[in-house]
């Protein structure tokens, strides 16, 4: 369990600037596995995220890995909404891949934004910057407290000292099989889509 | 240091630069920070500035025009708009013009010396230019500006304006701040009921700067104290006008009531003011303006009972909560906050008991309580209402009461209301830590006022008030030397979770101006009536 954190801390941390997504060579996006495997391990994926308290963006307190990571698909990304760099590009980039993943989105696959500015992105805040977005059920905004929201990223990889320095990584996973990948998030919409679909694929 | 941040900001306008294809600017860039700077407005006329350029200055900061009207701009192929604060200039090249760089835009220095250097690459800006830069994005040898940099929809007036302040931007003194003081004001009871506590407070202000300046004062300026006295009130309507009238640079550990007139014409001349005394626990977060409170609002005080509450296994058949309040604002925003966290731990939505701010009947509330059996009550209140409720009879003797929960302030410490309340399961909720550390932050004021031969009065007043210096003197530390208004208010909003001593860790935000969110719990032990933690400091999301 504690090589399976140590291995995706690092993998994770590998992360990519905010800047000028598109300069930036597209990281090396073979899944890895890390943990997760049948039943069992779903005891070690919840240590390993912890069920921190966050807040979406209607106010509604979730649980990191039982109520959003649990059962299903994720695609998680940083951003804050005072950005004025890559956020609002990266936004409407995955608000096309929602458009995409159609009915799937919610149930079978999550879209989870966290920001990494708490102390301005209030849920009140996330929620008109979701409703540019047009975000629906199952992509959350998540704030909470300054520590939680540290705790949170820290499991991520998404740790940063300012909110401008947080990166442009896009993480697709499965906690269920423990499958795990990292891409941009300004990626191809297709392309994401497929990342997801074939996340679990045998190499 | 200096060295330091010289080479960041030449770095920023490196990559500015490069990014704009204009590597043979570079040379330049270096000689700006060498070469004495040929501006052709000279220091002198910025002292005062015209009022074009008090007009380009709101755009600059604010990104309002003189009317108020919100300023737009449009972002290069996205066609996205920004409004407002966010079109601001200043948001991405700094309050002082001196460039920034965000996720690895730099946004270059926008300083007279750069804009209108002789020698500058492409040649200094003009007027026709300039505006033609700001509205199409299209800089001299019809060199294009960065996507990033909004195109600005501004009629010809409003940029000569803008171009008039820009002349001046980073040199522009305050008015009110001279080079070797700072006036710094407190309006606060010296005459009348509260006169001890005024000058208990005056007192810790005056020891708290005292040792600033024994130091050097901030950026070499001394601070002063500049009093006035509110008389016999806690409201500070009429001593902060005259503050205002002598141009007290800022406002601190005053007397405040939010007084409407006051407020506004605080808020007009831009003047912050940092930890109100005397009104007690703000209502709510007002989210903006000059004034930063430095404790939770009623309503954190209410979402801290919830969440309390909600992490406890709710007993079988567990009604919803009771919330007894005052009508009227404060007691609405006690009821809004019990509200919004009830629905954010999926509680069923507390009932409303509201009654006449002073007119509380204990034994109608306790009706109240015995119909609805609610799984707790929350109680506000301003006076003897917690009293008057404990000293009710409990209607349903045969029944456990509730589980009760009232803001701190409202608890009398006598022995016969301590047992009243160990009997009721009573939970009071702090708008200050109740831990160790909070307890040698009290010892170490101790020490201060020794220290300063303060004798020690009014602790709770004294408290804040050192408390509100402490915050403030950090706030104009990292303000720069380059002191502005705005640039304290800027410095204050980036405070994170500063500790100032006695009292809650400070965060304030963009859009939060309470420095706390958050509460702790204590309670009445039933065998020694005894007040004891119950939890350590609880933090909420507003």
């Amino acid at each position: 369990m504690r090589r399976a954190a140590l291995l995706l801390a690092a993998a994770l941390a590998l992360a990519l600037p905010c800047a000028s997504p598109a300069a930036e060579p597209v990281p090396d996006r073979t899944p890895a596995r890390i943990g997760g495997s049948p039943a069992g391990d779903d005891a070690a994926a919840a240590a390993y995220f912890t069920d921190t308290e966050l807040i979406d963006q209607d106010g509604r307190a979730r649980r990191f890995y039982t109520d959003l990571l649990r059962g299903r698909k994720v695609l998680i990304h940083f951003a804050f909404t005072s950005c004025k760099g890559a956020c609002p590009t990266m936004a409407a980039n995955l608000a096309r891949v929602q458009a995409l993943l159609g009915k799937r989105a919610g149930k079978e696959v999550a879209i989870l934004t966290i920001t990494v500015d708490p102390v301005n992105d209030t849920p009140k805040v996330l929620k008109r910057f979701a409703a540019k977005f047009s975000a629906g059920d199952g992509w959350r905004f998540l704030t909470g407290t300054p520590d939680s929201v540290e705790k949170v990223l820290g499991r991520l990889g998404g740790l940063t000292k300012k909110p401008d320095e947080h990166t442009s990584t896009l993480l697709i996973g499965d906690v269920t099989t423990g499958m795990w990948l990292k891409t941009v998030a300004t990626e191809r919409p297709e392309t994401i889509v497929q990342l997801v679909d074939h996340i679990n694929d045998k190499p | 240091m200096g060295h330091l941040v010289t080479k960041r900001r030449r770095r920023a306008l490196a990559a500015a630069l490069s990014a704009l294809g204009l590597a043979a600017a570079l040379k330049g860039a270096a000689a700006v920070r060498d070469a004495p700077a040929p501006a052709p407005a000279g220091p002198a006329s910025c002292a005062e500035l015209s009022p074009a350029a008090l007009r380009g200055r709101r755009i600059f900061h604010h990104g309002a025009l003189a009317s108020g009207e919100p300023v737009e701009g449009r972002l290069g192929a996205s066609g996205a708009a920004l409004h407002g604060k966010a079109a601001a200039c200043a948001g991405c090249h700094g309050r002082s013009g001196d460039g920034t760089s965000e996720g690895g835009v730099a946004a270059p220095p926008l300083t007279p010396e750069q804009l209108f250097a002789a020698d500058r690459a492409g040649g200094a800006y003009t007027a026709e230019t300039l505006a033609i830069a700001v509205r199409d994005g299209r800089a001299p040898a019809a060199r294009e500006l960065h996507l990033v940099m909004p195109r600005y929809r501004l009629d010809r007036a409003h940029l000569d304006d803008l171009h008039a302040y820009l002349r001046c931007v980073g040199r522009d003194a305050d008015p009110d701040v001279s080079p070797e003081a700072l006036r710094l004001g407190a309006a606060l009871p010296l005459t009348g009921r509260f006169a001890a506590a005024g000058a208990a407070a005056r007192d810790v202000l005056a020891a708290a700067f005292a040792e600033v300046n024994a130091q050097g004062g901030v950026f070499r300026r001394r601070l002063e104290l500049v009093v006035a006295d509110s008389e016999d009130t806690l409201d500070g309507a009429a001593a902060t006008s005259r503050l205002l009238d002598q141009r007290v640079f800022a406002l601190v550990g005053s007397v405040w009531s939010g007084d409407g007139d006051a407020a506004a014409r605080l808020a007009a001349d831009e003047v912050p003011l940092v930890g109100p005394l005397g009104s007690g626990l703000p209502a709510s977060d007002p989210g903006d303006g000059v004034v930063f409170h430095l404790q939770p609002g009623l309503d954190t005080l209410a979402r801290v009972a919830v969440a309390h509450l909600a992490a406890a296994p709710a007993p079988t058949g567990a009604g919803a909560l009771l919330v007894v309040h005052p009508a009227g604002p404060r007691g609405d925003a006690f009821l809004r906050g019990a509200r919004s966290e009830a629905l954010r731990r999926g509680l069923p939505a507390p009932v409303s008991f509201p009654f006449e701010p002073g007119r509380f009947d204990a034994a109608a509330a306790a009706d109240a309580a015995a119909r609805l059996r609610p799984r707790a009550v929350l109680l506000a209140g301003e006076g003897d209402e917690l009293s008057r409720w404990l000293a009710a009879p409990s209607p349903s003797a045969t029944r456990p009461r509730p589980a009760l929960y009232a803001p701190a302030f409202l608890m009398r410490r006598d022995p016969g209301s301590l047992r009243l309340a160990a009997a009721a399961r009573l939970l009071l909720v702090h708008a200050s830590p109740t831990d160790e550390a909070e307890r040698l932050d009290l010892l170490s004021l101790s020490s201060f006022l020794e220290r300063h031969r303060v004798p020690p009065r009014h602790t709770a007043f004294q408290a804040s008030a050192y408390a509100a210096a402490r915050v403030l003197v950090e706030a104009l530390k990292r303000a720069g030397a380059h002191l502005t208004r705005p640039g304290l208010v800027a410095a204050l909003e980036e405070l994170r979770g500063f500790d100032p001593g006695p009292g809650p860790a400070i965060t304030f935000g963009r859009n939060r101006r309470v420095g706390a969110y958050g509460a702790s719990l204590t309670g009445v032990d039933p065998a020694s009536n005894d007040v004891s933690p119950v939890s350590a400091w609880v933090e909420v999301v507003p």
